[in-house]
C-alpha cells in the first residue's frame, strides 16, 4: 500500500476518511461500546493533530495513529476502573464451567487464522469476547491483543498478581466454552 | 496427582507466568495421561491463535464502521483545533 505520509500528514480531514474505520474497529473490539469507541477515535485524531510534528514517517501513519489509540484505551481503563466481581475470581458457576467436558471436533484442529475473515465466524468470535465480564475482557485483550506483561496489566487494572491470573484463566475458559458451543461443535462435521 | 480443575488453571497461567518446576512436572505428568486435558490444552492454543489473528486483522478486514455523521463530527472537531484533548 503506497501511502505518502508526507502529504497525508498535512491533511487531518483525510486522516478521518482513510483511517477512521480502521481505528474504530480496533477500538470496538476492545471496548464494545460504539459511542465510547468513537470518542476514543476522536481523541486519538485530536492528539495526533497536536503531535503531528512528531510524526516522521518512520512507520505508516496508520501504525502511528493506532499506537496513540492504544494508549487512549489504556488511559480510559485507568480512569474508569472496573470492579473485580466475585464471578471473575471463582463463584458458583466456576465448577460448572470447568466440568463442561471439552470435545475435540475436527474444527478445532483445522481452524486457520484466516478463519477470522469469515463473517459468520467473526460474529461469533466478537460476540463471545463482548459477552465476557468487563474485567475479564480488559485483562484478556491487554494480554493477547496488546501483548502487555502481567505486571503492566496489573498496574492498569489495579489487581494483585494472583487475581490477574485467575481473571485471565476465567476469561479463556469462558471464551473456550462460548466458541465451542457457538462455533466449533458441529462445524467440523457439517462444514 | 493434580486434578483437571487445577490443570486447566495451570494451562492458562503457563501463558502468563513462569510455572514452578513442581507445577511444570505435575502438569506434564497429568496431561500425558489425561485425554480431556490434552484436548483442553489444544483448544486454548487454538483460541489464542484465532483471537490474536482477529486482533491483527480487525482494522483492515472486519465489520464495523464509524459512519458518516461521526466522521463529520470528528472532522469538525479537528478543524476547530486540538483544544485541550
Amino acid at each position: 500500500m503506497a501511502i505518502d505520509p508526507g502529504n497525508e500528514a498535512h491533511d487531518p480531514a483525510r486522516w478521518v476518511d482513510e483511517h477512521g474505520d480502521a481505528l474504530f474497529r480496533y477500538a470496538i473490539l476492545r471496548v464494545r461500546n460504539d459511542d465510547l469507541a468513537a470518542d476514543l477515535v476522536q481523541d486519538t485524531f485530536l492528539s495526533a493533530l497536536k503531535a503531528r510534528e512528531g510524526f516522521r514517517g518512520g512507520s505508516t501513519l496508520r501504525t502511528w495513529l493506532i499506537g496513540i489509540l492504544k494508549h487512549k484505551i489504556i488511559d480510559h481503563y485507568r480512569k474508569h476502573k472496573v470492579e473485580v466481581l466475585e464471578t471473575d475470581l471463582g463463584g458458583p458457576d466456576q465448577e460448572a464451567n470447568l466440568q463442561h467436558a471439552p470435545s475435540l471436533t475436527p474444527a478445532w484442529d483445522e481452524a486457520p487464522s484466516s478463519l477470522v475473515e469469515n463473517r459468520e465466524f467473526w460474529g461469533v468470535l466478537s460476540s463471545c469476547l463482548a459477552g465476557l465480564p468487563e474485567a475479564q475482557r480488559r485483562a484478556f485483550t491487554l494480554r493477547e491483543f496488546d501483548g502487555l506483561s502481567g505486571e503492566e496489566i496489573r498496574k492498569v487494572l489495579d489487581v494483585t498478581p494472583t487475581n490477574l491470573w485467575v481473571i485471565l484463566h476465567r476469561a479463556r475458559a469462558g471464551l473456550r466454552r462460548c466458541m465451542e458451543s457457538n462455533w466449533f461443535d458441529g462445524k467440523g462435521s457439517n462444514g | 496427582m493434580m486434578q483437571c480443575k487445577e490443570i486447566a488453571r495451570l494451562l492458562s497461567e503457563a501463558q502468563d507466568r513462569k510455572l514452578s518446576w513442581r507445577e511444570r512436572i505435575g502438569l506434564r505428568m497429568h496431561v500425558a495421561m489425561c485425554r480431556m486435558c490434552q484436548i483442553y490444552s489444544h483448544q486454548l492454543a487454538t483460541l489464542t491463535r484465532v483471537y490474536r489473528a482477529a486482533s491483527d486483522r480487525a482494522p483492515e478486514c472486519c465489520p464495523g464502521e464509524l459512519g458518516d455523521s461521526r466522521k463529520q463530527r470528528i472532522k469538525d472537531a479537528l478543524k476547530s483545533g486540538p483544544g485541550d484533548a
